[in-house]
């Protein structure tokens, strides 16, 4: 059975998706919340005798071939089937409660599982117009929407709806799809609806939103024990840096469950997120000459073993740049609401006089990946950045 | 002389013998009492700038009401040490309290009830936008005399608080997290008013800045030299009024000019008296 294939088995229900209000993000383990005050304070009390396992200085950045081996990229299988179960049983009705469905999807989600799903099953796909069309044709840039068949608009985020020009088009959008007699699935991503629901009156337009469960420890255990198994090659274990614990097919499954619970919490459900998180404490130990001499002395089986094991280090958050602290929320609530945004996007929905610094900054931290298809916020830094814009009262989703 | 003595045995009877006043115990409750505010009032406000902006206010504004509970509290225990308390020394006491504030020092005096009164009456909380005659800003700290603003052009203004007597307080926020901020706007009035009010609120609602849940307005009147557009919104954060309001006038300058209407300016004789 191949990877895509056991994801597909896992958790299809009868309601695939849960409507936005009854998503609820795993909880953090009870005695992370008070570990975590404990360490903050434990420095003015004496010396740490806790040393972790595996000296962080001795592990080092896992290389990508080996990250690509065991810790391959996610399919999305499971959401993918989700969202087909969820559409079929609502394409099959004859007189849904609502001919739209909107689908929220969480944030920085690499795969369009919408459009892959409208193409795999044909449906006629509403792109948007380009944004400097949008801004230039107004109104003009909709074009016409088909009459007949199924319309889809995999991310609505797209439109530039934080933008004079943008919102007016995405009000007049949606006021032709109320008045269209066709079938329309919509999707969004949370901070575009949080945002869209409010200003541009969709909420009222479009049906309640529906979104994917969110993924638990259980989920998240099985998933990736699924991405490390390789029939190529030889199996290796993951083992925790701070105390040394295998998880990941290990016999004692409260070590694991704690872990996955945890990553589960830290990356708020969000499958996507919590791989990237996954990938990225992911470590090898370190080769350098002190080891060669140490390795010396050891047997050849230990050696074997070390080769073997991967180390998982423990969830660190990202830390903001610490000048211009305010800038940086208000670059990533714009990325974050549009999605994916060129440089000079940014500065038409931003009045920063000194973002460029700021943004090079956040690209450094780690905060804003700036690819091809424009800026955008890291999944792993997500967590960080949705804490971070709560704390600072920005109206932002509101994940429970 | 017999009411000589009566006098002085009055006067013994209203403190305690001086040999029984427990001068360390006094130092220490002021000490306790001094150690403690100053700890709070760098603490709390130093959380407040920390932690989550939910939580700013209520810190803040916690500070006034703290020292205040402390000092009654250290007033009390203190009392009873120096002096006799009965009703009748309580009316002597107060008696000669009431001339000495009386003639001396009626105005400070005057402050610090205006203080207390301003604790439990709230007019102004440390954080709150308010102005007090023809000083606006943001209230840094309510002391036991005077609170201190500080100006948006960064001076920092100390208010006593028996102004509270005499003068209207105006708080923009009264402790809630925004406050209102308005954009204006002077158009000449040969234009579509509905397109103007239409893109004008488009603006604010496409402002960084917005809070989502507080309704966005736009008013307009007519007046002698052109039409004049309020803007009216909410930012998330207070602190980012003036930022709020040079984004939604620039942006808002733009998306006028687009539409094709004119702004108008009056000559600097011309001022709008304000309404």
């Amino acid at each position: 059975m191949d990877r895509k294939d056991l994801m597909t088995d896992t958790f299809v229900d009868d309601r695939p998706l849960i409507t936005l209000d009854q998503y609820k993000s795993p909880s953090t383990p009870a005695t992370d919340t008070a570990l975590g005050l404990f360490a903050r304070f434990k420095p003015f009390f004496g010396k740490d005798d806790d040393a972790p396992m595996m000296a962080c200085v001795r592990l080092q950045e896992t290389s990508s071939d080996v990250l690509s081996e065991f810790v391959g990229p996610p399919d999305c299988a499971t959401p993918r089937t989700e969202l087909a179960a969820d559409l079929s049983k609502w394409m099959g009705l004859q007189h849904p409660a609502s001919r739209m469905r909107l689908i929220v999807i969480p944030p920085c989600n690499d795969n369009d599982v919408i459009a892959s799903w409208a193409s795999d099953q044909g449906h006629q796909i509403l792109t948007p117009p380009n944004r400097r069309a949008l801004i230039d044709d107004g109104l003009n840039s909709i074009g016409e929407l088909p009459s007949k068949g199924l319309i889809v608009i995999p991310k609505l985020e797209r439109w530039f709806i934080r933008h004079e020009s943008g919102l007016v088009v995405v009000r007049e959008l949606l006021g032709r799809l109320k008045q269209s007699q066709v079938r329309v699935v919509v999707g969004c991503n949370r901070s575009a609806w949080s945002y869209l629901s409010r200003m541009a009156g969709a909420a009222m337009i479009l049906p309640t939103p529906v979104t994917f469960r969110p993924f638990d420890a259980e989920r998240l255990e099985e998933w990736f024990e699924e991405l490390a198994t390789n029939e190529s090659t030889d199996p290796v274990s993951f083992r925790l840096s701070g105390s040394g614990e295998t998880i990941l097919s290990s016999k004692d499954d409260s070590t694991a469950d704690d872990y996955f619970s945890r990553l589960a919490a830290h990356s708020l459900g969000i499958p996507w997120v919590a791989w990237h998180l996954w990938r990225r404490s992911i470590r090898t130990k370190q080769t350098g000459n002190s080891k060669v001499a140490q390795s010396k002395s050891r047997s050849k089986a230990d050696l074997q073993n070390e080769q073997k094991t991967l180390w998982v280090a423990a969830l660190q958050d990202y830390i903001l740049p610490n000048r211009h602290e305010q800038d940086a929320r208000l670059i990533l609530q714009a990325l974050l609401i549009h999605g994916s945004l060129s440089h000079e996007e940014l500065s038409l929905v931003l009045p920063l006089m000194s973002s460029h610094h700021v943004l090079a900054g956040l690209v450094g931290a780690g905060f804003v990946e700036d690819t091809t298809a424009g800026l955008r916020c890291a999944a792993a830094a997500y967590p960080s950045i949705h804490a971070g814009l709560l704390a600072a009262g920005f109206p932002t989703d509101e994940l429970k | 002389m017999p009411d000589n003595e009566e006098g002085k045995q009055q006067a013994a009877k209203l403190m305690n013998d001086f040999q029984d006043i427990s001068f360390l115990q006094i130092g220490l409750v002021i000490l306790g009492t001094w150690l403690s505010i100053s700890l709070l009032r760098r603490t709390l406000p130093y959380l407040a700038e920390r932690g989550p902006s939910q939580l700013r206010l209520v810190l803040l504004g916690a500070v006034p009401i703290i020292r205040l509970v402390l000092m009654f509290l250290a007033i009390i225990w203190i009392i009873p040490l120096v002096f006799n308390v009965t009703i009748k020394n309580f009316v002597v006491i107060a008696g000669a309290a009431s001339v000495a504030i009386g003639f001396a020092l009626k105005d400070y005096f005057s402050s610090l009830i205006a203080g207390i009164v301003a604790v439990i009456e709230r007019p102004y909380r440390p954080g709150d936008w308010v102005k007090i005659g023809g000083d606006y800003g943001e209230v840094l700290s309510v002391g036991m005399r005077a609170i201190r603003l500080c100006t948006p052009s960064d001076d920092v203004v100390t208010v006593p608080h028996d102004r509270i007597w005499s003068n209207n307080i105006a708080n923009s926020n009264d402790g809630a997290q925004t406050l209102m901020c308005i954009a204006d706007f002077y158009l000449h009035p040969d234009h579509d008013a509905e397109a103007v009010r239409r893109v004008l609120q488009d603006v604010a609602m496409t402002s960084c800045y917005l809070i989502y849940d507080k309704p966005i307005l736009v008013v307009l009147s007519e007046t002698p030299w052109g039409t004049h557009y309020k803007l009216k919104a909410y930012p998330f954060d207070m602190r980012d009024q003036f930022s709020f309001i040079s984004d939604m006038t620039a942006r808002g300058k733009r998306a006028i000019a687009k539409l094709g209407a004119q702004q108008v300016s009056a000559p600097a004789a011309v001022s709008e008296v304000p309404k």
